[in-house]
């Protein structure tokens, strides 16, 4: 148990990291576009780029998100349930967030692997991107992770943090 | 069963979980449009949409501005631009009755220029406003009442991440979306500020005045607003004239903005870091509700429900002005019980193609459906601007300060009448300007 949540705690510290360097990549990217315009040297593929470092930036910070319980959650009837309802409901709950998101990251994976199969490119670049696609798989399979861990973490060692 | 029943049960299906299990709001609607989207077509076709929509959503151009406005309003926030704010428009309001409180409002307002975000202006307002208030022995309801709804301008005036939302999702301009808001923006804190001046009017000894600055007092306390004008210039500008996409505003706003915290020496490391750490956090939780919102979108799309329902609407021997009412109505009691983004987002795909088709300009509905939904974050009994200000004055308790936040929403509600009363002045005129 022990060891799954110091695995999730890196691997979301990792994606972090990986995270904040893509938002200000992202930042001085499409600055550097509006300068470059301005010289008359745009960069054509900066519309791509920036794209792909946005799904990056986002898909990184979910487990580090689901880790805090940063989601917006409905709590108005929720918080009124005895605690020990209260836990079944969340335990009910991460089992649910588990599977749904291993469901996501499969399907991304598996259209990850078909536009890598067909070589697929991006329009202007040309370049192949299924790292990016293979990349936001991975954190969506780092939250289902994060979630997993929360609910064996309620099952086993209830009241832990 | 078939058709655009499947829809109305989908809805009634997302409800209960939102609100019986304590699932986030964005993985409820994406959870509940996945499963319906597979009941009306097939385990394949939602197999196959859950992949590639979540892809096109989390790579969608359009989406990266969200990170982009969040980050300049953290620099911002982390920088401590809040006691500069506060300072200087307290040399120009400070000396009349309640004029604490108005400082406030306005410092709030400016914050908000440059954040989009109403939690963030909270916490950070919080922080200079409610301890400056109780030091000249303000009442806590006038205190934390004028930071919540002050707060909710956050949301309001531009980059407002709500109009960006709308805006992506609607496929509206966010240039013609910002433009719009300046007039209502304007009208509405001039209301909130000249609430202020009711409550003291009603309640003399609530909002003792401070101190008169001289002018030259005035104008040497300027500088702090210049940053905050000079950031949000550039964002205007850029969007009024086109050149620039809104992401590439708001990525040079954010790089221009970490400039001027470098050299005025305001951000340092530690703040550095965490202003990242907290755009990530609150760009994903953002970016998940509009996932959310889009799987949930495909599923009622398919259940051709927003279409029955705006043809039936259509039939209703009801003016267009009462319905759009009974549409707002039902965003204020929404805003009340759940989080407005959330609730904006969730009701989108059913309400706008009812309005649209109504004949409702798509920005002024915009400008109109913000303020419904900046009200809903002081609304009882989960108004977050309220929250966040009973945590950060915790000798205030949260009923005072929604109590405080009530006597703010006819401001809102009177916003909402202008808007109402002449939609080309109050919006249409500047956002035709925009290109």
């Amino acid at each position: 148990m022990k060891f799954l949540v110091t695995l999730t705690n890196v691997l979301n510290k990792i994606l972090m990291i990986a995270g904040g360097i893509a938002v200000l990549a992202l930042m001085t990217l499409a600055t550097g576009n509006v300068v470059l315009r301005i010289f008359h040297f745009p960069f054509r593929g900066a519309y791509e780029i920036v794209s792909f470092l946005g799904a990056i930036v986002i898909a990184f910070a979910l487990g580090y998100t689901q880790r805090r319980k940063d989601h917006i959650i409905v709590e108005i009837l929720a918080e009124r349930y005895p605690k020990k309802l209260q836990r079944v409901v969340d335990t009910l709950a991460y089992l649910v967030i588990t599977i749904f998101f291993a469901v996501v990251s499969w399907q991304i994976f598996v259209w990850a692997m078909k536009i890598y199969v067909s070589h697929e490119v991006s329009e202007t670049l040309k370049v192949m991107y299924h790292p990016f696609v293979f990349a936001v798989a991975l954190a969506f399979a780092i939250i289902s992770l994060t979630a997993l861990v929360d609910f064996l973490k309620n099952i086993f060692a209830p009241g832990e943090e | 069963m078939q058709g655009p029943i499947v829809g109305v049960y989908g809805i009634v299906v997302m409800f209960a979980v939102l609100f019986l299990f304590r699932i986030p709001a964005g993985f409820t609607m994406a959870i509940v449009g996945f499963l319906g989207f597979m009941y009306v077509t097939s385990w394949q076709a939602a197999l196959g949409m859950i992949g590639t929509d979540m892809w096109n959503i989390f790579s969608n151009y359009g989406l990266t501005v969200i990170p982009m406005f969040i980050l300049v309003g953290e620099f911002v926030h982390y920088a401590g631009y809040n006691d500069g704010l506060y300072f200087a428009t307290y040399k120009w309001f400070g000396h009349y009755k309640g004029g604490l409180a108005i400082t406030t409002i306005m410092a709030c307002a400016a914050f908000s220029a440059i954040s989009g975000s109403n939690t963030a202006t909270a916490a950070t307002m919080s922080q200079v406003a409610i301890p400056a208030m109780r030091k000249y022995g303000y009442h806590p309801m006038l205190n934390a009442g004028s930071v919540a709804a002050g707060a909710t301008l956050g949301v309001l005036i531009p980059p407002s991440i709500v109009l960006v939302v709308y805006g992506l999702y609607t496929g509206q301009s966010i240039g013609k979306l910002f433009f719009g808001n300046v007039i209502p923006s304007a009208i509405l804190t001039i209301l909130i500020a000249a609430t202020v001046g009711y409550i003291c009017w009603r309640h003399p000894d609530w909002g003792p005045a401070g101190d008169k600055s001289t002018w030259r007092e005035r104008f040497k306390a300027l500088p702090d607003i210049i940053d905050i004008l000079i950031l949000f210039a550039i964002i205007m500008y850029a969007l009024f004239t086109g050149v620039v996409t809104a992401t590439e505003a708001a990525a040079a706003s954010c790089a221009l903005g970490l400039i001027i915290c470098l050299v005025r020496r305001k951000l340092t490391w530690k703040h550095f870091i965490l202003s990242i750490l907290d755009t990530l956090r609150i760009s994903c939780l953002v970016f998940m509700i509009v996932a959310g919102a889009v799987i949930f979108g495909r599923f009622l799309t398919v259940t051709r429900l927003p279409f029955e329902a705006a043809d039936w609407i259509s039939t209703l021997a009801l003016p267009n002005w009462i319905l759009l009412w009974v549409v707002l109505f039902c965003y204020i009691i929404g805003g009340c019980v759940m989080d407005a983004l959330a609730f904006l987002l969730v009701s989108l795909p059913i309400f706008y193609p009812i309005v649209t088709h109504m004949g409702y300009d798509p920005i002024w509905f915009g400008q109109v459906i913000t303020i419904v939904t900046t009200m809903g974050s002081i609304m009882p009994p989960i108004g977050i601007c309220c929250y966040v200000v009973a945590g950060m004055a915790k000798d205030i308790p949260l009923a005072t300060v929604f109590r405080g936040g009530l006597y703010y929403i006819p401001s809102y509600i009177l916003s909402i009448i202008c808007l109402m009363l002449s939609p080309y002045w109050t919006v249409l005129c500047l956002s035709n300007l925009v290109r």
